[in-house]
């Protein structure tokens, strides 16, 4: 599995994670783990999460682990971690250890 | 033995461990729940594997002993002296035991049997003695797994826990409806501490099905704080009708919970683990609330599923029900224990460590071949290929990296039963535990450790009466501590006792025929003596110290491991040993320097920095580093290597144990990895070097003992200043 790593495809979120974005960027992510095996998510321009996006990274790593895919986080920002800590998902999220946005 | 007994001798080992720390901490007064648990878990564990292992003998006697833990944790016998002197003695035994699987005697001999039979009937006696009338009267309720009598009630026992317990699934329109889960959770933070929480994530369907603007979440949380149920529920006020809402007050009876988590979405089993983990439960909570609550099925009351059927039909006893679901439990946990750890042999990472090594300078040797080539394309891929042989080596030694509290808390025990039997009192303080250092580093470091602390309780801490003479706690302090120090590792061992006294030391010297009478040494020389071979100040050997083990052999032992030991004391306010030892056996990071002809590694990690050596020094031992004197020691002179000076020298400025001092060489030839290989036996005498390796031109170049150097460098400049003084 590590040779597919370089050629993760990179998506990065750089509006907003709430409810009102959530349609879209389900469709974005989903269209993105069919076209490739592993997705790097940079969410580190992300200025605003939901719980409505926060239930979309659980979606992204269960239907990738699921279909044998990949999907790691691999920038975060302020606003995400806020929400994943709160909800103590750091680990399921597999998110970056924190202070290396 | 085969290799389950060898797994489970090691297991049991592990197990036996922390059946001890826990007996210590009874002993200290640490009485909750968690503790009583981890010694009954522990033994159970040990009973299993004895079992699965075919070893009979512990398995009866761990038996026995765990039905004693079984009492203690249903509160029917109390903790007492007796008790836990019972249990160490216990754990002492299994470890007899042990010793005996591993030396290919399964079965214990006559001798060790009649001691174990001692031990199961004191075992016996306490829990029979103290155990209330009603249990003991009825021995077949006492000898039933715990579920069997657990109920104190019909609404049964209530939890440890002293927070509220909040359950709650959110309506599915939530979000769409404007609310956010996030918000209610933050404003419910005003009624108090959020200690634990799990976000509940069962309910988001598959990606397909999942609608991105319904609410999926549910959580699970433990809320500590001055509140009431009102309040709590206020907070929840603007969703109430659509949410799923269960409020536990502190203390609430496990029968509620059992009862809370069955009205919940989520499979029992599932909850109920989820708040195990989470802590708001104790396992042995859960199985109480459960058993309970199958108990008044069976007595046709109102409950809910969990086998309750069966057990209505009379198929099966309430305590089979909870043995299955307690069998449940022990098998997802042991999962996710196994996955997180990977039992492996010593010998194969020794090996992996081995072949880095030697990959290490087959890659040296590739990138010097590809820079003389010249090829750029080929110089940058050695480059890479250069670091990530850095990687995998840093890596590969990570993994034999061990946390050195392990080895610390062992000495608990070693502390309590010495200090005892000598009739002191004295508390170990532990503090760096977490600091890592290499596991074959650790091992050998057991007996010299165990030397200081036993010498420390046995000579250092004085008697408690004449502790209160000198003003002090009667209680004596033993401090083990340990941390990273420039690319090495220090651990500490010291006492608040009496220190050592120089008179004493001086006389026994003179006595002992070491020194001769009318020498006069310094300060630090006198107490160095302790360190002379034949060296042992008090007059009767006691069963602890002075087994002719002197403190010789533990600095033997030390510099073994390339590293160093100081003692620091005060006369009446104790003393300190200090190990200062290199963080690895195998592999370090090394700066090259060339002198004529032959080439030197100097440890990476004790360079300061590097100059030119000033011109007009002379003969001098020493140079002026920015208004400093620093000594130096010219390496040409050192190891008498031939040839003259170069017209410009360089200066290593090295700093070992808080000294500084500059190594003189020809040529600075830059960083390299280097694989330490040792020296042989014919070398051991030689001071300054501390072990060789091979360079990637295939060159031997012998890895410099800064420490020894320095040294060399401070005495040399000692002796220059009394030939001044003479002079004067």
């Amino acid at each position: 599995m590590r040779t597919k790593r370089t050629a993760a495809r990179r998506l990065k979120f750089k509006d907003p994670m709430t409810i009102y974005e959530a349609p879209r960027q389900k469709e974005a992510l989903l269209k993105a783990l069919e076209r490739s095996e592993a997705i790097e998510l940079d969410l580190g321009g992300v200025p605003e999460m939901d719980s409505a996006g926060f239930q979309l990274l659980v979606m992204a790593r269960r239907e990738a682990e699921r279909q044998g895919h990949e999907v790691r986080i691999v920038t975060d920002s302020a606003a995400v971690r806020e929400i994943v800590d709160f909800y103590h998902a750091r680990d399921l999220l597999a998110l970056p250890p924190a202070g290396e946005a | 033995m085969d290799a389950i007994q060898t797994v489970f001798v090691q297991e049991a080992r592990e197990q036996l461990a922390a059946v001890e720390e826990g007996a210590l901490r009874l002993e200290q007064g640490e009485r909750d729940a968690e503790t009583i648990n981890a010694i009954f878990r522990a033994a159970h564990t040990i009973k299993g594997a004895a079992g699965s292992a075919e070893l009979p003998g512990i398995e009866r006697f761990t038996h026995s002993l765990e039905n004693l833990f079984d009492r203690l944790r249903n509160g029917e016998v109390a903790v007492s002296a007796d008790l836990v002197g019972v249990m160490l003695r216990g754990c002492d035994h299994i470890g007899a035991l042990l010793d005996g699987v591993e030396a290919g005697n399964p079965e214990p001999d006559a001798a060790l049997a009649a001691a174990g039979a001692a031990i199961c009937e004191a075992a016996d006696r306490i829990a029979a003695g103290e155990a209330p009338g009603e249990a003991a009267a009825d021995p077949e309720v006492g000898s039933e797994p715990a579920a069997g009598r657990c109920e104190s009630g019909p609404e049964g026992r209530a939890v440890a826990n002293d927070c509220w317990h909040v359950s709650v699934r959110f309506g599915r329109d939530m979000l769409k409806n404007g609310m956010e889960p996030h918000s209610f959770l933050r404003y419910l933070e005003g009624q108090g501490e959020i200690v634990r929480l799990t976000t509940i994530l069962d309910a988001i369907p598959a990606a397909e099905e999942m609608d991105p603007e319904t609410c999926y979440l549910g959580f699970e949380l433990d809320l500590r704080g001055h509140t009431t149920k009102e309040a709590i529920e206020d907070v929840f006020r603007f969703c109430r009708d659509e949410c799923t809402l269960f409020i536990l007050p502190p203390r609430s009876s496990t029968v509620s919970y059992v009862t809370a988590i069955q009205e919940l979405p989520e499979e029992t089993m599932r909850l109920g683990e989820i708040l195990v983990r989470a802590g708001t439960l104790t396992a042995e909570e859960l199985e109480h609330g459960l058993a309970a609550q199958a108990a008044q099925a069976g007595r046709g009351e109102a409950a809910e599923p969990i086998g309750e059927i069966l057990v209505q039909a009379g198929v099966v006893q309430p305590e089979v029900v909870v043995a299955a679901a307690e069998k449940q439990k022990q098998v997802s946990e042991r999962k996710a224990h196994e996955a997180r750890f990977i039992r492996v042999q010593a010998d194969k990472l020794d090996q992996l460590i081995d072949l880095v090594g030697e990959l290490v300078i087959a890659g040296a040797s590739a990138t010097l071949l590809a820079q003389r080539s010249g090829h750029t394309q080929l110089v940058e891929s050695t480059s890479i290929l250069g670091r990530l042989v850095e990687n995998i080596r840093d890596s590969a030694l990570q993994l034999r990296m061990v946390q050195i509290g392990e080895t610390f808390s062992r000495f608990n025990r070693v502390v309590r039963d010495t200090a005892r039997e000598l009739g002191k009192e004295i508390e170990l303080a532990i503090t760096g535990a977490e600091t890592e250092l290499d596991k074959s580093v650790v091992e050998k470091l057991g007996d010299p450790l165990m030397h200081l602390v036993r010498n420390a309780i046995d000579h250092g801490i004085e008697p408690a009466a004449d502790r209160v003479a000198r003003g002090k706690p009667a209680a004596g302090t033993v401090r083990l501590n340990a941390f990273h120090d420039s690319g090495g590792i220090v651990i500490q061992v010291g006492d608040d006792g009496g220190g050592l006294s120089r008179e004493r030391i001086h006389a026994k010297a003179v006595e002992k025929g070491i020194i001769e009478p009318g020498a006069t040494l310094g300060e630090r020389e006198v107490i160095d003596l302790i360190f002379a071979p034949g060296f042992s100040t008090v007059a009767e050997v006691t069963n602890l110290s002075g087994r002719g083990v002197g403190m010789d052999v533990v600095r033997r032992n030390v510099q073994s491991l390339r590293g160093a030991i100081d003692v620091a004391t005060k006369e009446g306010e104790g003393t300190t040993f200090t190990i200062r030892l290199p963080l690895t056996l195998a592999i370090i990071d090394g700066f090259l320097v060339g002198v004529a002809r032959s080439s030197y590694v100097i440890p990476l990690d004790m360079v300061v920095e590097c100059v030119e050596m000033p011109g007009g020094t002379g003969g001098r031992n020493y140079i002026n580093l920015r208004g400093e004197v620093l000594p130096v020691v010219r390496l040409r002179e050192q190891f008498e290597v031939e040839g003259s000076r170069p017209a410009r020298e360089n200066v290593v400025v090295v700093r070992c144990n808080g000294a500084k001092a500059g190594i003189v060489v020809d040529v600075l030839q830059g960083e390299c990895q280097t694989v330490i290989k040792p020296l042989g036996a014919m070398f051991r005498n030689l001071r300054g070097i501390a072990g060789s390796t091979i360079l990637g031109t295939g060159e031997v170049s012998l890895i410099l003992d800064v420490q020894a150097l320095v040294s060399i460098a401070a005495a040399d400049e000692g002796h220059a200043l009394e030939e001044i003084m003479k002079v004067a």
